[in-house]
């Protein structure tokens, strides 16, 4: 039996609720987008806000703050089966009535953690491969397509550092664009085209790339493992037209 | 800054191995940027390594004639040399668009090392209080400069260092004939001095502390005595960092191998570094003053062997201080196991599930009396030496190993 929900954190807490509720547990829990095969049995599960608070407040009284943060983190995986995967774990962690969160021998807590883990790892590579260009208004335009959905995990940082700039980032995978100017934030999900700003000092960057490198050291395999190839088109130093 | 001159700089700065843009948590106080304590790499060279400061000498003009260095004054290379506005608009200009995280100043000795030292203080100074910078700076300082320019800039920067080149003070006097051992350690120990008097969070002084780098290869120095000269540094004068520079010979030189060093010595040189600071090692316990490194096992492994008194752990009951000497566990996994074994005792196939490696450590451990490993010391030695040769030796490189690589994410290196 496969949950098929809204895809919020909401929804999902609903989920978890109804199962309990029905006591029967899915084998999947997935959003509407994902391929089903024919002989998966689906259940819809409406998101219910009064369910989900039920299912928060109860695992607030379990878990401390910074593992339920954990949880909204590992929801802005890439994955569809991150649904499945935060599903089980808070499953263990309700049927359980005890914080596990460092119960790494068990299979659900491990992946549980894996997925928060390579969140958190994209974001803190963003902080540095996000590259603005200054548009002629002098706003600071940055597009970028990250494997999750790392945008406000990503924004205090750019605000503390450019206090006094105003940016815009923009994730044209997820569709996610956030702005900041004099101090103020906003995030929206809107889907816009990407911009295309030529800026001078691209190319100074790429010149600076290029002479930084030293040839007989050459070792591109380890470049690609700490800075993988699907970045590469909105880096400029990586960009063979500048 | 023009693109030609920025080639020059740049290119004269690139042997200098330090990128870190960690250790300091400086706030943006109204003006233009912070500092993440712990380091951000926003670029990959194709050699693979980090780029998180603009590295760049102020000038290549060079009046020294160092034996290794691309820039020594008999060497014929083109010269060139920027103002600090140029250095100021440059690092500014890279950070607003998010390309680095700082400035890594150097430069060659210019005229002499007061005059040089003064220029680099002079750019600092305009980049915090002209250009309202609050990133990351590091800054090379310049052997012999006038102690009270040096101390100065330690009021701006984040970090400084100097380096100590070469591993004796015969090989320097050799091969840098005009840096002496003495205008070295000297700023070094007064930095000491001073961050050892105010230690308080607050102190402005070189929040991130010194670092030193020396060129490995050049001269005959066994790796018991250049890790016997790190402990000592880090001991003596709490540096965070030694850096090692695998010698490649840029230029031709007649008292210079001809052949680089290669970078498995570098490379093992640096995990008997990390074995140092974090895992509680001596150098004693790994390598003896006129010895080398091992090549064929990395340093951890090599000790673990000559102690069989010690092993195989059990990896329910042994204390952590003990399960980060297991060959193949590091830091993280030490900690994992901790964590786990509080909610039940652990076996092989927890350990699988928990995706720690067990290539090197099986023949060193238990599970609740329980081994997995091969039963013979030959056997044993035998599948070590078969991980290090597998395809590993290609790929080998500065960060390969583990603890390495996350470091290298935080920005440490």
């Amino acid at each position: 039996m496969i949950f098929i929900i809204d895809g919020s954190a909401d929804g999902l807490f609903t989920a978890l609720f109804n199962s309990y509720l029905l006591k029967q547990f899915p084998t999947a829990v997935s959003c509407g987008d994902v391929q089903l095969s024919i002989d998966d049995e689906c259940v819809d599960v409406l998101t219910n806000k009064d369910k989900a608070d039920r299912v928060f407040k109860k695992l607030q009284k379990i878990l401390p703050n910074s593992e339920i943060e954990r949880i909204f983190i590992a929801l802005k995986h890439g994955d569809p089966a991150k649904f499945t995967i935060v599903f089980e774990y808070l499953k263990l962690i309700v049927d359980e009535n005890k914080n596990l969160s460092q119960k790494y021998s068990d299979k659900r807590v491990l992946r549980f953690d894996n997925l928060v883990h390579q969140v958190l790892i994209e974001a803190h590579r963003f902080k540095g491969f996000i590259r603005f260009s200054k548009a002629p208004n002098g706003i600071y335009y940055a597009k970028y397509e990250p494997d999750n959905d790392i945008t406000s995990l990503i924004l205090p940082h750019f605000k503390e550092r450019y206090k006094n700039m105003p940016f815009i980032l923009h994730d044209i995978k997820h569709d996610v664009l956030a702005g900041h100017a004099s101090g103020k934030t906003k995030i929206v999900c809107k889907k816009i085209k990407a911009l295309e700003i030529e800026d001078e000092f691209s190319s100074l960057f790429k010149a600076y790339y290029n002479a930084s490198f030293i040839k007989e050291r050459k070792n591109e395999k380890l470049m690609r493992g700490f800075m993988p190839k699907r970045y590469h088109k909105n880096l400029p130093e990586k960009d063979e037209l500048i | 800054m023009d693109r030609a001159k920025l080639e020059i700089l740049a290119d004269s700065a690139k042997y200098d191995v330090s990128c870190s843009s960690s250790g300091s948590s400086r706030r943006n106080v109204g003006g233009l940027g912070n500092a993440c304590s712990a380091g951000i790499c926003h670029s990959f060279t194709q050699d693979g390594r980090c780029i998180s400061l603009l590295k760049i000498l102020m000038t290549n003009d060079c009046v020294y004639d160092c034996e290794y260095c691309v820039n020594r004054r008999s060497n014929d290379v083109k010269r060139a040399i920027a103002t600090p506005d140029e250095i100021c608009t440059l690092t500014v200009e890279f950070y607003k668009r998010n390309y680095i995280e700082g400035l890594f100043l150097s430069s060659a000795v210019y005229k002499n090392p007061d005059y040089t030292m003064e220029l680099l203080l002079e750019t600092v100074i305009k980049l915090r209080k002209l250009y309202g910078f609050h990133g990351y700076i590091h800054l090379k300082g310049i052997p012999g400069a006038d102690q009270a320019l040096i101390m100065r800039a330690g009021e701006y920067v984040d970090r400084m260092s100097f380096n100590i080149e070469l591993p004796s003070e015969k090989s320097l006097r050799l091969l840098a004939p005009q840096k002496t051992k003495k205008n070295i350690l000297t700023p070094i120990s007064m930095i000491y001095g001073e961050k050892d008097a105010d230690k308080s969070k607050k102190s402005r002084f070189l929040p991130a502390g010194q670092t030193t780098q020396m060129i490995i290869g050049a001269s005959p120095e066994s790796d018991g005595h250049v890790l016997r000269l790190t402990e000592g540094l880090y001991n003596k004068y709490q540096l965070k960092r030694v850096y090692y520079s695998s010698y490649v010979p840029v230029i031709k030189s007649n008292i210079l191998p001809s052949v680089p060093t290669g970078l498995l010595r570098e490379h093992r040189l640096y995990q008997a570094d990390w074995l140092i600071r974090f895992y509680g090692f001596k150098v004693d316990e790994l390598v003896s003053p006129n010895e080398n490194l091992s090549t064929e096992y990395d340093p951890k492994c090599a000790w673990a062997l000559k102690h069989p008194e010690l092993f195989p752990l059990d990896v329910n009951t042994a204390p952590l201080e003990m399960l980060i000497r297991i060959p193949g566990i590091g830091v993280k996994s030490a900690h994992k196991i901790i964590s786990a074994r509080r909610y039940g005792r652990l076996t092989l196939e927890d350990f699988l599930t928990m995706k720690i490696p067990l290539k090197r450590a099986i023949h060193f451990i238990t599970f609740t009396g329980k081994y997995f490993g091969y039963k013979t010391d030959k056997a044993i030695t035998t599948a070590l030496k078969a991980i290090e040769t597998n395809g590993s030796y290609q790929q080998l490189t500065l960060f390969s190993s583990p603890e390495v690589l996350s470091s290298v994410l935080r920005g440490e290196l």
